[in-house]
């Protein structure tokens, strides 16, 4: 480890960056060494960054759109884990630009 | 999606964790560097990294000078970090841009981690040709929503879209009124 405590967790790839997760992003721990150490495994699992393009989609996103895809029983169901037994996966289909990906 | 799903389940210990598969960006979008980014946002959704996903970091960082993990063990990793999280979301956006090459073993694996994990769900979104793929590599766990906008979706986006219009000013109360007007009646699976 080089002298991680010089190190602020953001300036090592840390936080949210990595993560939606706010609550746990946002931890500023005082164990810099595990921190450093935990976004080198991130680091480690992939190089793809998500949360970037998670980020852009959420600034241009107009809420309310599609909001009657959100409240549908076959939605809920899926979300609870109501749904019948096996059917874990949710396929939601429609051509481009119908909005599937900005679903607030 | 995912904002919702994190406003909903706040602070309950659920994961939820996507990719946004891309045409552009194929040759980083592998399969191993996919999987690998869902067990990365499971990871850092928990308060702490499981303990054999850190030995295999450190193993390989010994063995093999830091070399990525190969696609059997994001797999292994993927289950492990499911398996620490209360619940957890994956969402794929577009599997249709997903490469061909990939998306086989993608879903594959998917498919095997999702057998062991109890709590997980799998949200996908794509153009409806690709529903024969999810049905082939995800048999009987998956259910199938079309999506198209509704009316009211289409009157609030074009309400939006007239507002940031540039040249908004220069239209009269009366094209606008037609433009809300008209535009739903006629367009019945429009784009945004």
């Amino acid at each position: 480890m080089d002298l991680p405590t010089l190190l602020e967790p953001n300036a090592i790839g840390f936080g949210n960056q990595n993560c939606f997760n706010r609550t746990n992003c946002d931890n500023t721990t005082t164990n810099i060494t595990y921190v450093d150490e935990k976004a080198k495994i991130l680091n480690w699992l992939s190089p793809l960054q998500p949360q970037v393009r998670h980020n852009d989609v959420s600034a241009r996103r107009q809420d309310g759109l599609g909001e009657w895809f959100l409240q549908a029983d076959e939605f809920l169901r899926w979300r609870d884990g109501k749904g019948e037994s096996g059917q874990t996966t949710l396929f939601c289909s429609g051509n481009p630009g119908v909005g599937k990906t900005f679903l607030r | 999606m995912i904002d919702r799903l994190l406003e909903h389940f706040g602070g309950e210990n659920v994961a939820v964790a996507c990719i946004y598969c891309d045409f552009q960006d194929h040759e980083r979008q592998s399969a191993t560097n996919m999987i690998g980014a869902l067990t990365k946002q499971v990871v850092n959704a928990l308060s702490m990294v499981p303990t054999e996903i850190e030995e295999a970091f450190k193993r390989a960082e010994r063995e093999v000078g830091g070399r990525g993990p190969q696609v059997v063990e994001t797999v292994k990793l993927l289950e492990r970090a499911l398996a620490s999280a209360k619940r957890t979301f994956i969402c794929i956006d577009a599997l249709d841009e997903c490469s061909d090459k990939y998306l086989p073993q993608l879903l594959t694996s998917l498919h095997t981690v999702y057998q062991t994990s109890p709590g997980a769900r799998l949200f996908i979104t794509g153009r409806p040709h690709i529903r024969s793929v999810v049905e082939k590599y995800l048999p009987g766990s998956a259910q199938i929503i079309p999506f198209s906008p509704n009316s009211e979706d289409i009157r609030e986006y074009l309400a939006m879209r007239l507002k940031h219009d540039l040249e908004s000013e220069e239209m009269s109360p009366a094209l606008k009124g037609d433009i809300m007007k008209r535009i739903p009646e006629a367009i019945p699976d429009v784009y945004v």
